[in-house]
């Protein structure tokens, strides 16, 4: 479809082109119509070629889907690793990672190799399928789960918690809480964007900021990265993080 | 919480590698994705996001053996169980719930008050808790499932993420 609006686009601009340059003929009638004749001629020819060109890369396109979903197929992702929390020794944070990572694609696809070198994290599936990076990437994610108690802790755009303003009827907030014809907690259901949702960071007090990095952390902090099952400078390599109890084993209750 | 995006969208003028990063004790969560399987990207202009106070009532280690199951429906989901100290958390967040949402309700009107469940920078799912069905708030002894959005992979690879826990490093494709 976008490489149909595509040729479209590119047959009006053309057009356009063609008649910028058809405009300034001040010839004789009969000279106007080669000239038209023969800039149709060119014009039908390029289009054509643009065809020809476009249904070229589509075709490799699909050639390349289709080998990659195929027996013999390939993925190979190649990822950057970083570590937010500096008190994480980072060396360890990689090594742990690549195994929960590993663990976590086995489980997924047959043949799963991955590796980490420095802040480099490299995965390679064989025998893939169709959409198997997109899947891949989802797998990568770091996969922190976390519950909140919605109304007491969601806060409108001027900053306030939702809880606090649900008695006075407040707009902002009954949408945040109810949804205003949405579910709660998806795009539109007293959802922000991007800056709407720095605004509100500084009116709750935070002054968050694009660009600004926060400078404080606490003891619970740390007690949650480690909630969190993440190493800290406790752990000096791989082999101190791999005796770690913390993956659960498979269907562990 | 430290939040970190490692992207902007169009529009924000930010130069090339910004990071957004908040303050401690706010977290800033991007809203429930119509599709996991295809969510909309952080940096898409249309990403729409919920700023919240960083209490978290429980986490993913509070939970046990995240299974990909189906619901009631028949639509896939993910199941799960609590540990011991899950468990009274959520009872405990879930009676506290269901005791303010029958606070501001008045006669005749019933507003539900919710929890949600996030994994990572992402809302995946706001629960309401019915305060004339559970009063008391919900004993965890039973579990509880994430439904909604789910596709049979998709809800699969949630368990898988669950089960295995957290990785220690944020990894970025190149």
């Amino acid at each position: 479809m976008s490489n149909l609006r595509f040729l479209e686009e590119l047959g009006a601009e053309f057009e356009r082109i063609g008649d910028t340059h058809a405009a300034p003929a001040r010839g004789p009638r009969a000279h106007r119509g080669l000239r038209g004749a023969i800039a149709g001629i060119g014009f039908a020819a390029a289009v054509l070629v643009v065809v020809v060109v476009v249904a070229a890369a589509v075709s490799v396109r699909g050639g390349g889907r289709a080998a990659s979903s195929g027996p013999a197929g390939i993925v190979r992702v190649v990822f950057r690793a970083s570590v937010p929390d500096p008190r994480a020794h980072f060396e360890a944070a990689v090594a742990y990672s690549v195994e929960i990572l590993r663990e976590r694609l086995r489980s997924a696809f047959h043949d799963v190799h991955v590796s980490g070198s420095g802040s480099e994290v490299v995965v390679s599936v064989t025998r893939a399928g169709p959409n198997m990076r997109a899947r891949l990437l989802v797998l990568a994610v770091p996969g922190s789960l976390e519950f909140y108690d919605w109304e007491a802790n969601a806060l409108t755009p001027s900053g306030k918690p939702v809880a606090s303003l649900l008695q006075t009827q407040d707009p902002s907030a009954l949408a945040i809480s109810q949804g205003g014809g949405a579910a709660p907690g998806s795009p539109g259901a007293g959802s922000m964007g991007l800056y709407q949702a720095c605004f509100a960071c500084r009116h709750a007090g935070f002054g968050a900021e694009l660009g600004q990095r926060a400078e404080h952390s606490s003891v619970l902090d740390v007690r949650r990265a480690r909630k969190r099952g993440v190493p800290d400078r406790g752990a000096r390599s791989g082999a101190d993080v791999a005796g770690r109890p913390a993956l659960p084993a498979l269907g562990a209750h | 919480m430290q939040y970190l995006l490692a992207g902007l969208p169009a529009g924000v003028s930010a130069s090339q590698g910004q990071t957004l990063v908040g303050p401690r004790g706010i977290v800033v969560l991007q809203a429930t994705p119509s599709s996991f399987a295809h969510p909309v990207q952080i940096r898409d202009p249309s990403a729409q996001f919920f700023v919240l106070k960083d209490h978290v009532a429980l986490f993913g280690q509070d939970i046990t053996n995240p299974q990909q199951s189906t619901d009631q429906t028949g639509a896939p989901d993910v199941t799960f169980g609590f540990t011991s100290n899950g468990n009274k958390a959520f009872s405990a967040v879930t009676a506290a719930i269901a005791h303010r949402g029958d606070l501001v309700s008045g006669p005749g009107e019933t507003l539900n008050e919710h929890f949600a469940i996030a994994l990572d920078t992402r809302l995946i799912s706001v629960p309401s808790i019915d305060f004339k069905a559970y009063p008391d708030g919900i004993a965890g002894n039973r579990g509880a499932d994430i439904t909604g959005g789910f596709t049979t992979e998709s809800a699969h690879d949630l368990a898988t993420i669950l089960r295995f826990g957290p990785l220690a490093a944020t990894l970025v494709s190149r």
